[in-house]
């Protein structure tokens, strides 16, 4: 554990950091030229494609035609790769599928894959009575959207930037100004890493992404915390040097740093494979999981291995520079 | 404590806490019960599913409606074939004279005008308050607006018409009139005519003259009462005074456009202040308010979209599929109740204790979210997880304190209070951030941030006030207790004998 805190440590560790917080930056910027935005934005900031099919009931001579089947299959025909399909019916009971493709899907193949459904629904209703007056209506379109969500987006900016200047004033006043430098330091490392990893994983960012960066922030805020209290409880117990107090403050909140975000992570799978059983949608689970497991590991790397080094090297620069002042007292 | 006080404490907090429970999730068929109240709580889209609607802008139809308006009349179809040509890429019919340009194309102007429509209808639907919402333009003629359906579970389940349309009332009101374009002007007649205006000395070079009598709208609140309140500006008082006690009898409507708001006046009554009240429910006062608001303070639609049918809103199943709730629900019970009793393992009847107040936060949190209304989604139960790890966190922390005060050798009443008394700052501290964080979170978040927000400050009170139950409690039931560190898990240090 010793080995793990020191000076020397916190340069390897801020010069990983720095490494993953600029390529993703990079990357970011490279995709934001060639892949329209910085972060690959999901459905719900970003324009998209659907096809939508309205068709009312289908129930000919006491049998049901399954209008979502032949729709799936055709689509699968075509090539297209759907990310969502939604069901709905009006108040008239009028029935829609809605299926949602990324703006990149090509036009040509969609279109194809609406003939397809029209002409397949056509020919099986053919083969009942009555097959001709049920109307269906299968149509591709183009939806430009980011309208609500760079509004969300920025307002959730705006919220986590007081969270860490809250932060920073509180645990001044509570402990003392190095102790609040390291944790907003330590809220903005591991936000922008978060960021980071977002940006070169090229996960689809939708409000989860939102939700789990204020996860984050409230994690790192009690980890944090939980190591400046231990620091400040020990130095004051023990008469041995800050390097010890933090070593032995870190060993500490090490299960806490640790099983909380575990637990989380935990949580996280647990939710994400209920949302995807009754689908059976691997990538429903799977992009959420991505987030989690990002905003999870950015967590136990920043608050085990960084927050202690950055609060060693912070008091070091205190010493190095009272030193001098210190010696004109004297 | 005397043996006979634990165990009543004990037994009334174990009774209400099984009462409450079986309150939440089980329903009783008692006179005036409005059901259980655990699955009358909103969800949100992902859980519950989207309600949208397609707006046409005026000179815009839909190819359906054209080929029924057109359907074996040959003078309609004339008539439309002059005046629409059709987009094939939108499976449109767009007028010609106003919508397209010299060659035929989608005019610039009309470009402009529907993307600032949908800007505005987006401003308007986020006022709301919606965990999620959208609008966006469709292959740019169109506009969708979709918002969450704001079901219950029960409501969600509903397969009779009737029934799941008295359900969508709601949210049927707020994209019937939240999206409704033109000036404020009071008439006479519930039916919209031109001749009905009852205020006719409009401005020459302001068409919408009457939009500035009025300051802004709110939701009034008082009592279990809920009403629209409409402030109104000097001038505007004098002049509805006016138009008000010109009749003695007969009713006055307050119209958007040509849209009535179902807001009435007694002819001949003058009013006496400045703020006007209408009784309305508390989602219809927000969806006029809403809409008053962005009307007075001049920002108005710039095409004039079809209205709201219930026949085309459209209401979807979850992305996830029908069932998605129950399978959450069942995640997060079986998360509750690993957290109420995985920690007997290392605490013993210790862990009992912390079992009993996180069955206690879990009630307190359903409680709250159903008497504020918040609507529930994966990221507000992810936020009351997060409480409810807070608390965990906050009693695990104090009992290993504990524990190490015992491994000094010291009694288990010196160790409980030497342990609440070292860990107490850090727990302080970090309830006390997070409490501000969770504030923060509400009040300048929108949509679901702020609520997870709102449930996530519920949760982090909550998980304070119970951490210092906890303590009570460990006292009242311990005194039952003959081996108090068998029931707190704690190896006793063996004293040497000399």
């Amino acid at each position: 554990m010793n080995k793990l805190y020191s000076a020397s440590k916190f340069r390897i560790f801020a010069i990983i950091s720095c490494a993953i917080i600029v390529i993703g930056m990079a990357l970011g910027t490279v995709f934001h030229f060639v892949s329209n935005g910085f972060f690959n934005y999901g459905g719900e900031y970003s324009s998209y494609k659907t096809i939508t099919v309205s068709y009312s009931i289908v129930e000919l001579n006491g049998e049901d035609i399954d209008i979502e089947e032949i729709c799936d299959t055709a689509i699968a025909e075509s090539g297209a790769n759907y990310y969502s399909k939604t069901n709905g019916s009006s108040f008239s009971d009028e029935r829609q599928i809605e299926y949602r493709f990324a703006v990149s899907e090509d036009s040509a193949a969609l279109d194809g894959a609406v003939t397809a459904i029209n002409n397949k629904i056509a020919e099986a209703l053919s083969q009942y009575i009555g097959g001709e007056i049920i109307k269906t209506h299968a149509q591709m379109s183009v939806q430009t959207g980011l309208l609500g969500g760079g509004f969300t987006l920025w307002r959730a900016a705006v919220a986590l930037a007081v969270i860490v200047a809250v932060q920073l004033i509180y645990t001044a006043i509570r402990y003392k100004l190095s102790a609040a430098i390291v944790a907003a330091v330590m809220d903005l490392h591991n936000l922008a890493l978060y960021a980071a990893l977002l940006a070169i994983c090229r996960i689809p960012v939708s409000s989860s992404a939102l939700v789990y960066g204020i996860i984050l922030t409230l994690v790192t805020v009690v980890c944090v915390t939980l190591l400046l209290e231990r620091i400040k409880r020990n130095a004051k117990d023990n008469a041995g040097s800050i390097q010890d107090a933090v070593v032995a403050s870190a060993g500490q909140t090490l299960k806490t740093n640790v099983a909380l975000p575990v637990f989380l992570a935990v949580v996280s799978v647990l939710f994400f494979v209920a949302v995807a059983i009754e689908s059976l949608s691997v990538v429903a689970a799977l992009i959420p999981m991505a987030m989690a497991f990002a905003s999870f590991a950015v967590t136990v790397y920043g608050n085990v291995f960084l927050a202690p080094n950055v609060y060693i090297f912070i008091k070091n620069i205190g010493t190095t520079i009272s030193k001098p002042s210190s010696k004109k007292g004297n | 404590m005397g043996k006979v006080k634990s165990v009543i404490i004990t037994a009334l907090l174990v009774a209400a806490i099984i009462v409450l429970t079986l309150f939440a999730t089980i329903s009783f068929g008692v006179s005036g019960s409005n059901d259980a109240f655990m699955i009358n709580i909103p969800f949100g889209s992902e859980l519950a599913g989207d309600a949208s609607v397609i707006f046409y802008p005026e000179g815009v139809i839909a190819e359906a409606k054209y080929k029924s308006d057109t359907f074996e009349n040959e003078e309609k179809l004339k008539e439309y074939e002059d005046k629409y040509s059709y987009v094939e890429s939108a499976h449109v019919y767009v007028d010609k004279d106003k919508l397209t340009d010299a060659d035929g194309n989608q005019s610039d102007s009309f470009i402009k005008s529907i993307k600032s429509d949908a800007q505005l209808l987006s401003d308007r639907f986020g006022e709301k308050g919606y965990s999620s919402y959208s609008v966006t333009v469709v292959d740019d003629y169109l506009i969708k607006v979709s918002v969450p359906s704001g079901l219950t579970y029960v409501q969600s389940q509903l397969e009779d018409v009737n029934l799941r349309n008295a359900a969508y009332s709601e949210v049927s009101h707020a994209l019937n009139y939240i999206s409704v374009d033109g000036g404020l002007s009071i008439r006479s007649d519930a039916t919209y005519s031109k001749n009905n205006n009852l205020y006719q000395e409009l401005d020459k070079n302001d068409p919408y003259t009457f939009n500035r009598f009025f300051k802004g709208a709110s939701v009034f609140r008082r009592g279990g009462t809920t009403a629209l309140k409409i402030d109104l500006t000097d001038e505007g008082f004098e002049e509805i005074n006016k138009i008000l006690t010109a009749s003695s009898d007969g009713t006055a409507y307050l119209y958007a456009g040509k849209t009535s708001l179902q807001l009435t006046f007694t002819m001949g009554t003058a009013l006496t202040e400045k703020s006007m009240y209408f009784q309305s429910s508390r989602a219809a006062s927000e969806d006029y308010a809403i809409l008053i608001n962005s009307i007075a303070h001049g920002k108005m639609l710039a095409n004039e979209l079809s209205d709201v049918d219930n026949e085309n809103i459209i209401i979807t199943s979850p992305v996830a599929g029908k069932n998605v709730a129950v399978a959450v629900g069942v995640v997060v019970l079986v998360i509750i109740l690993l957290a109420a009793f995985l920690p007997v393992i290392r605490y013993k009847k210790l862990g009992l204790v912390n079992a009993l107040m996180v069955l206690t936060y879990s009630i307190a949190l359903l409680t709250a979210i159903y008497i504020i209304g918040i609507e529930l989604t994966l990221g507000g139960l992810f936020a009351a997880i997060l409480g409810l790890a807070l608390l965990s966190f906050s009693n695990f922390f104090t009992f290993e304190a504990v524990r190490r005060e015992t491994a000094l050798g010291r009694t288990i009443e010196a160790s409980v209070k030497l342990g609440y008394k070292k860990s107490m700052f850090a727990i302080l501290d970090i309830h006390v951030m997070l409490i501000i964080a969770a504030v923060v979170m509400t009040l300048v978040g929108v949509g679901e941030l702020s609520a997870c927000g709102l449930i996530f400050l519920i949760g982090s009170i909550a998980s304070f006030v119970l951490y210092w139950f906890t303590r009570f409690m460990w006292y009242v039931i311990s005194s039952l207790a003959h081996n108090k560190f068998a029931f707190c898990g704690y190896a006793k240090e063996v004293e040497d004998d000399e």
